[in-house]
């Protein structure tokens, strides 16, 4: 099979054991050199960057105490965030799950009359799958931030949390511009195709009737919003239409506007690696500016905005002891770039429909199913990420509570029955066959040794081949080890003269 | 000094212009239009933070358009704020987006020229939210102009302003 040719999002839920090998496959021949490369950089950034904060260790501490405190209140944050909002003229909606959330912002365009609507980047929205909703209203939709851009234009899913696109080379990003758009000069360099998609989206900009953002944080005391960015699509879409609609999960409300240092002096030295990126925005919309009339024939004279908060699994999250940590997660993306196997692959394979790496597995598995998580056995559980997270969060820890999980859930019959004749303990009765081979491997070794020559004989039959390769994984053209009557041990000892 | 110092080092990592003069209007007159070069629509918003007087001698000797309409906003090449603060670590200016046309001016605008006073420069991003002037305040941090990576390299100028050009007032 050719795996060149498998289309990201096709293979994009992690929940068919099928998807996710030819997702591997599909990113070691296509996408792993733009991955390796990108986060290399932003990881060797983020050390120099964290090393210029002086007092690194007791941010990190502050953020994930605010955090631990946040997430213990929601409830009450909540109503205070629904007070400030509602006493500045703003509207809150509390969304139970993905499609509440969409039909009401939907809801709000269509009302509205909105023809074009302005994105910037927000992971919530893909998770929740809101332009679809939108686009099947009739309504267009204009994702702005260039990653974002370049994912509508190549209908692919986000394949980092931070930066989206990172798993296209500028050649495959020039490729895509040629087949999609057919420019009349062709587009080469980073300028180039930069130039082109910001002129194609500043128009947009102009005419949108509402812009659509996400949120890094949200302040239950002032209804303060923080939006972090490098572009200024965060900033266009924010400022320029006349409306806007933040949507975010309940996990991103603090309590106070004075807490909000901490997050932002760690949030783009962990992520990108710079001390802070371009732009980082501290609104309580609506705004106190103008209603721009850019398209012609507003009338409009305020400013509206919405703030949207959804749910869709994060408060049953927060009642689960292990899954809860994810909700302190501030996606940085340090995790991410800091993993071996994370820089080889990228999120089209070590990620789901929307949320990559480790800490996209529990994403992915609270927010949908958990078999979506599948991909949280790429985590080999190295711990390189524990230091780098800005919460303090052992993301080692949950994805290895997520594939307990997965296990346990799936009922693995055989496994069971012939774990009867090895040595497992009863608790792990239920791991797939190859697990338990490899963690009775000194009990299979001890056989072999014992029935050597006979051993080395049988396993090297293409039958045994076969069948080890068919219960417990062992590919047939691995070299096995060849047994030998005595062992080591017995050998030392007899050497040592004992 | 030394916030200075190590502001303008930041400040020129993330690709921005710096320079500090005498907060004398003669002085920020010259030193405005030598950074407007020869770019022609040129938009400014009364300063929110800095006094108007200091643009005086700017404005009377300039064809600068100061109540931009959306047609000029469209179609600016460089737009003139002032900005209440900036930020040693990470070389960031704030600037006010309450009441305040320089909020889009610095947003649509080719280049922008951010005009403010040396001594409001701050060591930290934790810094700001001290500040009396952001307390009750919607502001943006920026650091340096706007910049992508999304298309394969580092481009600076992607939905923002290309340049950022800081006039510090001593
Ligand atoms: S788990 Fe920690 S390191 Fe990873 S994205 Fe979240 S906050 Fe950043």
């Amino acid at each position: 099979m050719d795996y060149k040719t498998v289309k990201p999002r096709d293979v994009a839920n992690k929940s068919s054991e099928l998807n996710f090998k030819k997702a591997i496959r599909m990113a070691i021949e296509v996408e792993s050199e733009a991955v390796r490369r990108n986060t290399n950089t932003f990881n060797q950034n983020r050390y120099t960057a964290v090393a210029d904060i002086e007092d690194y260790d007791a941010l990190k501490d502050r953020a994930r105490a605010i955090k631990e405190e946040s997430i213990a209140t929601i409830p009450q944050l909540i109503d205070q965030l629904r007070e400030q909002i509602t006493s500045r003229g703003g509207f809150f909606y509390l969304a139970k799950n993905a499609v509440d959330a969409n039909n009401y912002i939907k809801n709000v365009c269509v009302e509205h009359k909105a023809e074009l609507i302005v994105k910037a980047k927000s992971m919530t929205s893909e998770e929740t799958k809101l332009n679809h909703v939108l686009q099947n209203a009739g309504i267009e939709v204009a994702e702005t931030d260039l990653a974002e851009f370049i994912l509508q234009v190549a209908d692919e899913q986000p394949s980092h949390i931070v930066a989206p696109a990172i798993h296209r080379t500028r050649e495959r990003i020039a490729e895509l511009f040629k087949e999609k758009f057919n420019p009349d000069q062709p587009l080469e360099t980073g300028e180039e195709l930069t130039v082109f998609a910001r002129e194609w989206l500043r128009n947009k900009f102009l005419q949108a009737d509402v812009g659509i953002s996400g949120a890094n944080l949200i302040t239950a005391d002032t209804g303060t919003i923080v939006l972090v960015e490098s572009e200024g699509n965060i900033r266009m879409t924010t400022i320029l239409p006349p409306v806007h609609i933040a949507l975010a999960g309940v996990e991103k409300v603090i309590k106070k506007r004075s807490d909000i240092a901490p997050f932002i002096e760690l949030l783009a030295p962990s992520g990108t690696g710079q001390p802070l990126t371009s732009y980082t925005n501290i609104l309580r919309p609506p705004l106190k500016l103008p209603v721009y009339d850019f398209k012609g024939g507003r009338n409009a004279k305020n400013r509206e905005f919405h703030l949207v908060l959804v749910d869709n699994g994060r408060m049953a999250m927060r009642e689960d002891p292990v899954i809860k940590e994810a909700l302190y997660c501030i996606r940085c993306s340090a995790c991410l770039n800091v993993c071996t196997n994370f820089q080889t692959l990228g999120g089209h394979a070590f990620g789901g429909e929307t949320y990559s790496g480790g800490i996209g597995a529990i994403w992915e598995a609270g927010t949908g199913r958990l078999e979506n998580a599948r991909f949280a056995d790429l985590c080999t559980g190295c711990s390189r990420c524990i230091d780098q997270c800005p919460v303090r969060i052992d993301i080692p820890w949950l994805t290895e509570n997520i594939r307990f999980r997965l296990n346990v859930q799936k009922k693995d019959y055989l496994a069971s029955f012939l774990s009867r004749f090895m040595p497992t303990a009863a608790e792990d009765r239920h791991n797939p066959l190859q697990k338990q081979f490899f963690a009775n491997y000194y009990f299979f070794a001890r056989l072999g040794s014992l029935l050597a020559p006979l051993s080395n004989w049988a396993s090297s039959l293409v039958v045994s081949r076969w069948f080890m390769s068919v219960l417990f994984s062992v590919d047939k053209r691995r070299k096995l080890p060849q047994f030998k009557k005595e062992t080591l041990i017995a050998q030392y000892k007899k050497m040592s003269g004992e | 000094m030394e916030l200075y110092k190590k502001f303008r080092k930041t400040a020129e990592a993330t690709g921005a212009v710096v320079e500090l003069i005498e907060a004398d209007e003669k002085a920020l007159a010259k030193a405005i239009n030598k950074a407007i070069g020869d770019a022609e629509r040129v938009v400014y918003s009364d300063p929110v933070d800095l006094s108007p007087k200091l643009f005086r001698a700017f404005l009377s000797q300039k064809d600068v358009i100061t109540n931009p309409h959306e047609k000029d906003l469209e179609a600016a090449e460089v737009g003139i704020t002032d900005a209440f603060c900036a930020v040693a670590r990470t070389g960031s200016i704030c600037l006010s987006l309450d009441n305040n046309a320089g909020a889009v001016i610095s947003l649509l605008s080719k280049k922008h020229i951010a005009v403010l006073s040396l001594d409001s420069i701050v060591s930290r991003p934790r810094d700001v939210f001290e500040l009396s002037a952001a307390i009750e305040r919607d502001f943006v941090f920026i650091s340096g102009p706007s910049a992508t990576a999304d298309m394969g390299e580092l481009v600076r100028g992607a939905h923002g302003p290309g340049y950022l050009h800081i006039i510090l007032l001593i």
